[in-house]
């Protein structure tokens, strides 16, 4: 007998695409990356013309964290996934703005998967709370795998 | 009554495309040479907090300040141009190019843009 069936992040919206990986996210991630990308204030232009060239950088070059420093994408702090195993949550930054999500192999390729945005962020730390639902999500995909110990 | 600033997204992004590329060719200048912020800091004469900040997307440093950090590591940074993708569109139609409809037609790759929805 089979459990129901997980969540695949191959469903997840397909944002960014290159020859060392992939950007997705879910729907709630994708409707605030969308409030982004079409925002015609200054502060959304800029937020898009950054995050598109984190997503460039990590879809396109193997050693993306050469690149990429921690105010761009950081690794946050690892969750329980509740089955003995832990969540890595990794952030793409910009201008007060976060991406909460992990990095796991989707479809044979190096992704970024995006599950929760702190869009509103007032402090310099992560939202402890929103990180660890983001966690939760990412945990119960199919593709998901903990993070070695 | 005082006109509000018309803001061009072209700009924005040539300005922003800009600073991160000095963003990236500075981190990737302190992994190659194995050099710690403090250190660089230093070597450059600047704070650390100042140094994080130069990092941030808020950032907007002056050429001066990225002269410096370029000297720092050993290194010099050189300006160099290159056409915008969406300017070319806009010259005039070559003779007996293949394939122009298409950029006409603004079926042009646009600079940073990728995939999408």
């Amino acid at each position: 007998m089979t459990g129901p069936q997980k969540a695949s992040a191959a469903s997840y919206r397909l944002v960014w695409k290159g020859p060392s990986g992939t950007v997705r996210l879910s729907e709630s991630a994708y409707a605030a990356y969308d409030q982004v990308i079409q925002g015609t204030d200054e502060i959304s232009m800029k937020r898009k013309a950054h995050l598109e060239r984190y997503f460039r950088e990590f879809c396109e070059n193997v050693h993306f964290y050469q690149r990429l420093s921690d105010e761009k994408f950081k690794k946050e702090q690892n969750f329980p996934d509740g089955k003995g195993g832990k969540v890595a949550i990794w952030a793409f930054k910009s201008w007060q703005w976060r991406l909460y999500g992990t990095i796991m192999h989707v479809a044979a390729s190096r992704c970024f998967v995006g599950t929760a945005v702190d869009a509103a962020k007032k402090r310099n730390k992560a939202d402890r709370k929103l990180m660890k639902a983001a966690a939760d999500e990412l945990a119960a995909l199919a593709e998901y795998k903990p993070e070695p110990a | 009554m005082r006109q509000e600033k018309k803001i061009d997204p072209a700009v924005i992004a040539a300005e922003e495309n800009l600073l991160i590329d000095f963003q990236f060719l500075l981190q990737e200048l302190i992994s190659s040479k194995n050099v710690s912020r403090t250190e660089l800091a230093e070597l450059a004469g600047l704070s650390k907090a100042r140094l994080s900040q130069i990092f941030s997307a808020e950032a907007n440093p002056t050429v001066k300040t990225m002269a410096r950090l370029a000297h720092a590591m050993g290194e010099r940074i050189d300006i160099s141009r290159k056409k915008e993708e969406k300017l070319e569109a806009r010259q005039p139609r070559p003779r007996h190019s293949f394939g122009w409809d298409d950029v006409a037609n603004d079926n042009v790759t646009i600079l940073y843009g990728n995939v999408a929805a």
